[in-house]
């Protein structure tokens, strides 16, 4: 039966959702959650340190995508599980040793998988038959450009958020476009015919790297071409969930790090001295101010700090404090794949893999460092700066959470310490899901373990080994979550076009299903439903009846929840005791205790039962 | 009477000029102040300057404003830094930090027309520098071609020069031409970039006069070559044009043949680089060793081999042995045969590869074999290597190459490369 329901579903997804079955090899149980990354180990020796995994990995990463590097200088692999692709993605600066066993071995690829996988090609395809399977000549691909705006034609979706497109003079990469093809970007060449600067054929998408980004000279980095547009060719169409990384019960998450670099600078004040506070005191008063929001403190253990002199001997001392403080951890440099470089604040999360499927999603430097601000008027340190960029940015961020990365020294200044104290106030507010990185890096292990299969058009059966998570629908448009016929769900909260789908820590198998909504509400109710909007404590275990709901909190900081309730009288009882509700018009709000010391449990009823 | 008169209006004078000059050094009662709000916590002398009646001195009005941002209150801090900018309009640190303040909250426009405030007021190449970047990312094309086209080339940095070409090119294609060719003429890391743009310019424009004119001073340079190889990649687009640009720039500037005819050969403009050619083919007397390098690599890379063969012939005594290995990657090992009596044991010596292939045509397979190791430990181009080393088929050398591959990364880069 399970299995008849299977084919049935995968049927529907194929008649309804052509995006979707596209993206399906054949034999596969789930949606694909990979890509084959192809990279040239002789230009790119590491590739987690490449174009693709720091210009493209964490955009990869929000659909639902990781990249499995494939050296095409090298054997290539002939036992991929297919299964698990979602496309092909390439960015190559010239040809490859062996274009054409390259080309021969991507058809034997989509020949397994029984499908025309989505190709996503960069910069140069890697050599003739490479061009050829474009469907195009690349040996008469360059041509001389004179720079003129007014030879540059471009959809109007490729406009990159950070600067108009434009491609200086020079050579540049510009095939004649493919019959059939679908142009993206064209540029009128010296013979008066239009060229290429990307175009679609098929399954199979070609951009030039002229105007996928630029380097400013001035040591920034743009985006020219939309990297949203660009890479969503390799994710299935049309609504599905994905494992999202930034949202937490419908909040963003908020992580806070200290780095130790200062951690010893600045001795302890003498009667003879004023020197003032040394950096480790000052991060012990920050931290005591989170009041008991999670911290992480990037290094392996109190006693692994240099201890030389008064002032270690003092820093240690103080580390020992800290780490006694209530939602503190400490966060590994050497071990579990975190980086902390004071300069370039990089964040990797999740261990090292021991195979490429092994790879968690990867969050890197490009969210990181804007957030790092950059220094001006009385902010030295570029903490204000950050803030306010964080602040800024569209909530959810469609990428990355809230990552406040703080270094000892900027506390050896007052507008460090201050701008120290406005991003903490921020990270760990009512808007964030505190959250400490090492409980954020196993939440991306089980996202890595989160299989998807599709049982219907819009039904979803969710497999996974319990914890934390959430997944995002994008381009829900006025779909909502089905209460009636969806488990394993605390809730729903909707961010512009995507939904956000609160996952029960307790469940290790969801049923997600999707419904037309007649307002804008994210959850589609009945009279008595209740559905969680936000939650800042850690909610689990949520129990649902005819008309209430039982939801177990444990080891979280006071906070407040707000819900979604068909019901005009709700009440609501934290271990068996009434507490005020308070409702506005985004919903009921319930404020919760301490449940660090031991669980709570909150009930709350529609009203519906009278 | 009179002396005493004299000596008493002097004293009086005297007394006076100190007077006044004690009045005139009188120090500044706001230096006091500032010393005294220096040494106070950031939070307390905030609360000082705040209590202070009337209009504060500028520096202090600034400090004040300072200390309101580092606490966090911006608003207030751009309202005093606004007040003070009324009192003293010409200070371009004011609008600066507004502009810092600009983009704490996240309003790039503002800051952008704070910046534009301040570079307007005094110019600053950190301060047009940040203002382009806002411009640009802001999309306005238009006023960051205004800010750099208002400043003197050569007052621009190097990044900004180009910047400057790329937007002027977008509408006007000549005066993007002359500020490229100006451009590079200043040198810096930027210049094969704008000689690339210089070429790409000229050459659409059809302004070929300007290309040579500028090309024969870019190869006189102490960068030359690098700059030869962003010319010959744009002539290598045009090749109905690229033979009389070449030969025209090279009859102004013949001692840069050798590098042109290289950066030719490299970007593939064989029918420009082969005319190139000719002088040395005709000349007599012995090649220099520019000369074999330039021959060997138009070989290389084009495989017309008459050329090389023709100096081979003239000048057998002064050919290095590199010369010899485009006959082995487009004739094999036999492409050496007719030049065997080169082959000695010190040419040999220099080139490895040559020596392999030399080897295993004798068929000296262990020889053959210590040469190809050589060979990888001296950077060859693995695809010639591999050819070499295919000759060892059946002779169990090649299985040990293999095998050393797995423990040597040098000969694993040559099966791999």
């Amino acid at each position: 039966m399970p299995l008849f329901r299977l084919c049935l579903g995968l049927l529907a997804a194929m008649v309804t959702l052509p995006g979707a079955a596209l993206a399906l090899c054949d034999g596969a149980d789930a949606l694909p959650d990979h890509v084959i990354a192809l990279v040239d180990r002789r230009a790119e020796p590491d590739p987690a340190a490449g174009r693709i995994a720091t210009l493209a990995g964490p955009t990869l990463a929000r659909l639902g995508l990781t990249p499995l590097y494939i050296d095409a200088a090298a054997s290539l692999p002939d036992d991929l599980d297919m299964t698990r692709i979602a496309g092909v993605l390439s960015w190559f600066d010239g040809p490859v040793p062996r274009p054409d066993v390259l080309a021969e071995w991507m058809n034997a690829n989509e020949a397994a998988c029984g499908a025309a996988l989505p190709t996503l090609v960069l910069g140069d395809a890697g050599g003739p038959a490479l061009w050829q399977r474009l469907g195009t000549d690349g040996r008469r691909a360059t041509i001389l450009h004179d720079g003129a705006a007014r030879s540059l034609t471009v959809q109007a979706r490729w406009l990159g958020a950070d600067a108009p497109l434009s491609v200086p003079p020079g050579p540049v990469d510009a095939p004649r476009l493919p019959p059939g093809a679908t142009p993206l970007a064209t540029l009128r060449g010296p013979d008066g015919l239009p060229r290429a600067l990307g175009f679609e054929t098929g399954t199979r998408t070609w951009v030039s790297d002229r105007i996928v980004r630029a380097a400013d000279g001035r040591g920034a980095l743009l985006w020219l071409a939309d990297p949203d547009s660009l890479f969503s060719r390799l994710a299935p169409a049309g609504p599905h969930p994905v494992p999202d990384l930034s949202v937490a019960q419908g909040r963003r998450i908020g992580l806070a790090i200290l780095d130790p670099d200062g951690w010893t600078r600045r001795g302890a004040a003498t009667g003879l001295s004023s020197l003032g506070q040394p950096a480790h005191d000052l991060a012990a008063d920050w931290a005591a101010a989170a009041n008991g929001a999670p911290l992480s403190f990037a290094w392996p253990a109190p006693g692994a700090l240099q201890a030389d002199g008064p002032a270690g001997s003092a820093a240690q001392e103080a580390a020992g404090t800290l780490s006694a403080l209530p939602g503190v951890w400490t966060l590994p440099l050497s071990e579990g794949g975190w980086l902390g470089d004071p300069d370039t604040p990089r964040l990797r999360v999740g261990s090292p893999a021991t195979t490429p499927w092994d790879a968690p999603p990867r969050l890197d430097a490009l969210e990181v460092r804007p957030l790092a601000g950059p220094p001006g008027f009385a902010d030295p340190t570029g903490l204000h700066t950050r803030a306010a960029t964080v602040t800024d940015t569209a909530a959810p961020t469609p990428v990355a959470p809230d990552v406040l990365l703080v270094r000892a020294s900027d506390f050896l200044t007052f507008p460090g310490r201050s701008g120290a104290s406005s991003a903490l106030a921020q990270t760990t507010g009512p808007e964030r899901t505190p959250m400490d990185a090492t409980s954020y890096g196993e939440w991306l292990q089980t996202t890595r373990d989160t299989r998807i299969l599709p049982e219907g058009p819009l039904r979803w059966r969710v497999t996974r080994p319990g914890g934390p998570g959430t997944l995002r629908i994008d381009d829900a448009g006025t779909l909502a979550l089905d209460l009636s016929d969806s488990t394993g769900v605390l809730g729903a909260r909707r961010f512009g076009a995507s939904l956000f789908l609160a996952l029960d820590p307790a469940s290790t198998g969801a049923v997600i299903s999707l419904a037309e909504s007649r307002d804008s509400a994210a959850a589609r109710f009945t009279p008595g439903d209740i559905s969680l909007i936000e939650a800042g404590p850690r909610l689990s275990d949520l129990r649902r009846t005819a008309c209430a709901v039982v939801v177990t909190i444990s080891g979280s900081a006071p906070g407040s929840t707000r819900w979604s309730i068909a019901g005009e009288a709700p009440r609501a009882r934290i271990d068996g005791a009434p507490v005020p509700m308070e409702r506005d018009e985004n919903g009921w709000q319930v404020d919760v205790p301490d449940s660090r010391a031991a669980p709570v449990t909150l009930e709350i009823d529609a009203g519906c039962a009278e | 009477m009179i002396r005493w008169r004299e000596v008493l209006l002097a004293l009086g004078a005297l007394t006076l000029a100190f007077g006044a000059a004690a009045l005139w050094l009188r120090p500044d009662p706001n230096l006091g102040t500032e010393a005294d709000i220096a040494a106070l916590p950031p939070a307390e002398a905030l609360a000082r300057l705040d209590a202070m009646d009337g209009p504060l001195a500028p520096q202090l009005a600034f400090r004040q404003a300072a200390l309101a941002a580092e606490a966090g209150d911006t608003l207030r801090a751009d309202t005093l830094l606004a007040q003070l900018a009324d009192r003293t309009p010409e200070a371009a640190a004011i609008p600066v930090a507004r502009a810092d303040l600009a983009l704490r909250r996240g309003d790039t426009a503002a800051a952008a027309g704070k910046l534009a405030n301040a570079h307007a007021l005094a110019s600053d190449p950190e301060v047009r520098a940040r203002l382009g970047l806002l411009l640009r990312r802001a999309g306005d094309t238009e006023a960051e071609r205004l800010l750099l086209t208002a400043t003197p080339l050569v007052e621009l940095s190097g990044a900004e020069r180009l910047r400057r070409v790329d937007l002027l090119a977008q509408l006007d294609a000549e005066s993007a031409l002359d500020d490229a060719v100006a451009a590079a003429a200043l040198g810096g890391p930027e210049s094969p970039a704008l000689v690339e743009r210089a070429t790409a310019l000229a050459l659409t424009s059809g302004r070929d006069s300007v290309l040579i004119a500028a090309a024969e001073a870019w190869l006189g340079r102490s960068d030359a070559a690098v700059l030869a190889r962003s010319l010959a990649s744009g002539l290598a687009l045009v090749p109905q044009r690229a033979a009389p640009v070449a030969a025209e720039v090279i009859a102004r500037r013949p001692a840069a043949r050798a590098i042109l005819v290289t950066a030719l050969a490299e970007a593939g403009a064989y029918g420009a680089a082969r005319p190139l050619l000719r002088p040395w083919l005709e000349a007599r007397g012995a090649p220099d060793a520019s000369t074999w390098r330039a021959v060997t690599a138009y070989a290389e890379r084009s495989g017309d081999l008459g050329a090389l063969e023709s100096l081979l012939r003239r000048a057998p005594d002064t050919a290095p042995a590199a010369a010899l290995l485009p006959f082995v990657r487009y004739d094999g090992a036999q492409g050496l045969l007719p030049w065997r009596a080169l082959l000695t044991e010190a040419r040999l010596s220099e080139a490895p590869l040559v020596d392999a292939a030399w080897a295993a045509w004798r068929q000296r397979p262990d020889r053959a074999f210590a040469a190809l190791e050589r060979a990888a430990r001296n950077g060859a181009d693995p695809a010639l290597w591999r050819i070499v080393a295919e000759d060892l088929d059946g002779t169990g050398y090649l299985e040990r190459l293999r095998a050393m591959a797995a423990r040597d990364p040098a000969v694993a880069a040559m099966f791999d490369g």
